[in-house]
């Protein structure tokens, strides 16, 4: 299963890279929502993990993108931020995220996070 | 209208109180409940979505929670726990067992709905609750429950916003355009929209309030239509 990352923080895009990859799966990582998107278009991927906060185009737009491509529009979606704002996150679900972590965070957490939506949404 | 249900199984009964009046107003078809037992005996022929908090009597540990829901496969669970209690350890083995999301009690109260709205939305794409947008069939007027804004004359591409009505108002045009073309109640319009307090109020309430409703949407106000005896329907077609 292939994985989009999006992060413009080197360190914690490297991070999620590292987690996912050793859970066992296929990461495409991107310091930007526009590259983020691009590869997306390219390559295809099953499931998203996109920081809120990055230049050039925000996990927000990032997201409001995939959910009007109709190949994509069903992929479950995790935001990720350093913020646990009420408003973010309710910003977050209302434009279709699945589910949202807020930084830093446990390996383990991440990994159940992305079985489960794998699980619940994916069916697998 | 909807066949869908939330149960809350928590001990906290303020807590329970509390998300009952979130989803409730949300028009949710929610259920408080005591015990595990209870929410296996409620949900035996439902679909639904339920909230478990761990640690109760009859759910003492994730294994408890895993083999309930491995033998409840209509339901779709999520765990719950208070901030004292919670461990990063604990909501990975609750996840791997099969929960579907683990949230505090302290949650804010917005961040659950959108949050529970967008567990729903996968489960039911269809269910009007879960619908942060309702448009009607020809396009031209959108509801936004969550900003709560009505727009119109999106089909001509003259868009206006319909502002001065009152919540009720709101409440009562939402129902009806989410169930466009089909026949609301009267019955059905007071338990939505006064819930436990509907046998406070006569149909001539809602009689009133769709008089003023059909005044404030212009245009469209003639859109609604009474349907003798029964109730209200809202639809585009001119007869």
């Amino acid at each position: 299963m292939k994985i989009l990352v999006a992060d413009d923080d080197n360190i914690f895009r490297s991070l999620v890279n590292e987690i996912l990859t050793d859970a066992g799966y296929t990461v495409s990582a991107h310091e930007n929502g526009r590259l983020a998107l691009e590869h997306l278009q390219a390559e295809g991927a099953d499931m998203a993990v996109l920081d809120i906060n990055m230049p050039e185009m925000d996990g927000i737009e990032l997201l409001g993108h995939i959910r009007s491509d109709d190949r994509f529009k069903n992929m479950p979606v995790i935001m990720l931020t350093i913020r646990a704002f009420t408003e973010d996150q309710v910003q977050g679900y209302e434009c279709g995220a699945d589910d949202y972590l807020t930084k830093p965070f446990s390996n383990d957490v991440l990994i159940a996070r992305v079985r489960t939506l794998e699980r619940r949404i994916l069916g697998k | 209208m909807l066949d869908f249900m939330l149960w809350i199984v928590i001990s906290d009964k303020k807590v329970a109180d509390g998300w009952y009046h979130v989803f409730s107003r949300e028009c949710f078809k929610v259920q408080p409940l005591g015990t595990m037992a209870d929410l296996a005996r409620s949900a035996a022929a439902g679909k639904g979505l339920a909230l478990v908090e761990l640690g109760l009597p009859d759910i003492p540990t994730v294994e408890a929670l895993k083999s309930f829901i491995a033998s409840h496969s209509n339901l779709s669970v999520i765990a719950i726990t208070s901030t004292t209690k919670v461990t990063n350890p604990m909501i990975a083995a609750a996840l791997e067992a099969g929960a579907d999301d683990f949230i505090l009690t302290n949650i804010d109260e917005r961040v659950l709905l959108s949050k529970i709205k967008a567990h729903v939305r996968r489960i039911l794409p269809n269910l009007v609750c879960a619908r942060t947008i309702v448009t009607s069939r020809n396009g031209d007027i959108e509801i936004d429950r969550s900003r709560r804004v009505i727009r119109t004359g999106l089909k001509n591409k003259k868009p206006s916003a319909i502002e001065n009505l009152t919540p009720k108002e709101f409440d009562i045009f939402s129902i009806l355009l989410s169930n466009e073309e089909q026949v609301v109640s009267r019955n059905f319009l007071m338990e939505e929209i006064w819930k436990e307090k509907s046998g406070q109020f006569n149909c001539e309430t809602i009689d009133k309030h769709m008089e003023t409703l059909r005044r404030k949407l212009g245009p469209y106000g003639k859109n609604i239509r009474t349907v003798y005896g029964t109730g209200y329907i809202f639809d585009f077609n001119d007869s």
